[in-house]
């Protein structure tokens, strides 16, 4: 009998009990603690350094420095969670439930509250105050500083810094300075290690300031010609053009 | 000799979940040749190596299929581990074969359910996929996700199993288990089952190895080959793994062996869960890689390669990826010549395509 109609057992038991689906949305879904549904950011502790917006793989989050503000594509966000590994204030999480559906993709935008006041600039040392403890290195979400203990050398490589002042903040000597930017125009500088010289700048450029050479392996900037539109930066494929304000 | 005809299976079909076409080639209804075409679902991941760094790649490479998103991710972060000399933590290690099998589990019963669905048995395929339910529910557990995990980085991962949440999945699986044993007997038993499968589709030995088959397809038609015995990745260099063969070759045989390696898995979660060890998660990682790697492991659906190339920036210069379905391509067409019209959508299923992989 078994042999003959090994599926009865399984049949009858269904007959006899409960369906094994709910009802949605009668009975709500509930979910477990870890389920990934949407990112959350806390504005308080935010510094807007941008490694969110950076590493997000699918670029779904904006930081903007110059208006205070951090957005997500929620329709964009694929909530892999890289950008809440990546925070170095550790303000983001991700926490169950999905975002609603809607018919029109909208940023969602966060401001960062006026009371508090952001410092962003350039970082400086005093070497006669620093101790050569490493501690701003280890804390630099973006291993912007160098410290080496024996030879008694700092050094920060202002294209990987973010300007976050987490190291200001963290040293225990108060050797760390940040100074304002400058106002006035920006220009770009780009990271030749990260460059392709696809010359793709070069196109976007709208005054033609910059001149890509392949063959050579250049990448140059006729600084008067330049307009500090950004396009440049914002169609970089890797990442590597930074419009900065001074040159360090 | 009969008059020839040509009849276009695919891409849309019934039974395929993806988009493959054949022109099979026929006399009466008698398949003499089957041409296959790919590239229906072509998205073009491997190229996006040059546009996301070595670190944020993870989250693509485990997007290249919704089945085995967890051992392409786990693949890619192996690959680039040996590249750059990591030494992956114990505990990180058994976690990924702990969830390595859970995604064996929910692939075979999604299959199971295919199975059942492609020969009619309706009741059988929802039996099989609320069986998978209960597997997703622990990925949402511990991963956070159901489909696409993100546990994985390179150095380790991300999230923990908890001892409590390690007893908990421990005796689902023994309730599971019972379940299944019941639910299986069906699939090896039920005299209709049987008519459908046994004697359909047969792969010799020779056939097998020559075509350079992988999987469960390879190891139904007798070949004792499977990767995780070698132990070379995750912790299965630590627990006891036997190939589950058949010497019988047909499609029967397929399920038969896949029907195994479930319970198979069930067991090898269990050795993982006696023997985890303490310890952190992840190892730091430093620097950018430069060299390039073969790594290789076994899928749901069999062995799949990942070349990784690195040049020493934060960019790769090449990831490829050779999928087990795309290996067993000229196997299935072997399995087509001679069978019967009506038993193609079977024969397809058996290899278990999953045409997202292939196409990446």
């Amino acid at each position: 009998m078994a042999k003959l109609m090994p599926f009865a057992g399984t049949v009858l038991h269904n007959l006899l009990h409960k369906p094994v689906t709910t009802s949605y949305p009668d009975t709500p879904k509930e979910y477990p603690a870890r389920t990934r549904g949407h990112v959350e950011v806390d504005m308080e502790t935010c510094l807007l350094c941008g490694l969110c917006s950076r590493s997000c793989p699918p670029r779904a989050i904006n930081v903007d420095r110059d208006a205070h503000t951090w957005s997500i594509h929620r329709f964009d966000c694929v909530q892999c969670g890289y950008c809440v590994e990546k925070c170095p204030k550790k303000c983001l999480k991700i926490v169950p439930g999905y975002p609603v559906p809607g018919h029109e993709k909208k940023l969602d935008i966060y401001h960062k509250p006026e009371a508090i006041e952001m410092k962003m600039g350039n970082v400086t040392v005093d070497l006669s105050k620093c101790v050569y403890c490493t501690l701003c290195a280890k804390k630099c979400p973006n291993e912007a500083i160098t410290v080496d203990r024996a030879n008694k050398t700092w050094e920060i490589d202002h294209h990987k810094c973010l300007r976050c002042s987490l190291c200001v903040n963290n040293c225990p000597r108060h050797a760390l300075e940040i100074h304002e930017e400058p106002g006035g125009p920006k220009h770009p500088q780009a990271d030749l290690s990260q460059c392709v010289f696809c010359t793709l700048c070069a196109k976007k450029c709208p005054a033609s300031a910059i001149t890509v050479d392949r063959a050579n392996k250049t990448w140059t900037l006729n600084a008067g010609e330049c307009v500090s539109c950004g396009a440049c930066e914002a169609h970089c494929p890797k990442g590597c053009i930074r419009m900065l304000p001074t040159e360090p | 000799m009969a008059k020839q005809s040509i009849v276009p299976f695919g891409p849309q079909h019934p039974v395929l979940p993806e988009p493959i076409h054949l022109d099979l080639v026929l006399e009466d209804e008698t398949v003499v040749k089957a041409v296959p075409s790919i590239g229906y679902v072509h998205r073009g991941l491997e190229r996006l190596v040059e546009k996301k760094d070595y670190q944020e790649f993870v989250y693509v490479a485990e997007r290249i299929c919704g089945i085995c998103s967890f051992m392409h991710g786990m693949g890619y972060c192996e690959a680039v581990e040996h590249v750059m000399r990591i030494d992956v933590p114990e505990r990180a290690k058994y976690l990924r074969t702990i969830w390595c099998e859970m995604s064996r589990l929910h692939s075979h019963l999604l299959w199971l359910g295919l199975l059942a669905d492609a020969f009619g048995f309706e009741s059988l395929f929802m039996q099989s996929w609320r069986m998978r339910e209960k597997i997703l529910d622990m990925f949402e557990i511990s991963t956070g996700g159901r489909v696409i995990f993100s546990v994985n980085r390179i150095g380790g991962v991300l999230k923990d199993i908890p001892p409590d949440m390690m007893r908990d999945f421990l005796s689902r699986l023994s309730d599971m288990e019972k379940d299944l044993r019941r639910l299986t007997q069906t699939f090896l038993t039920d005299y209709t089952v049987n008519t459908r499968l046994r004697d359909v589709g047969f792969l010799t030995k020779e056939d097998a190895i020559s075509l350079g088959a992988v999987g469960p397809m390879l190891r139904a038609s007798g070949v004792a080959y499977d990767l995780r015995t070698t132990g070379n990745y995750a912790a299965y260099g630590n627990l006891d793994v036997q190939p589950v063969t058949s010497n019988i070759g047909d499609s029967y045989a397929r399920c038969q062996v896949r029907i195994g390696e479930l319970f198979q898995s069930m067991d090898l979660i269990r050795q993982a869960a006696g023997k985890i060890p303490e310890g952190p998660l992840a190892a730091p990682v430093k620097g950018n890689p430069n060299g390039e790697f073969f790594m290789r492991c076994e899928q749901p659906r069999g062995e799949a390669i990942y070349y990784v190339r690195a040049n020493g920036t934060k960019f790769l210069d090449r990831m490829r990826v050779r999928t087990p379905t795309f290996a067993n391509i000229p196997a299935m067409l072997q399995t087509l010549k001679g069978s019967q019209l009506a038993d193609v959508p079977l024969l397809i299923l058996t290899i278990d395509p999953c045409i997202s992989c292939t196409e990446r």
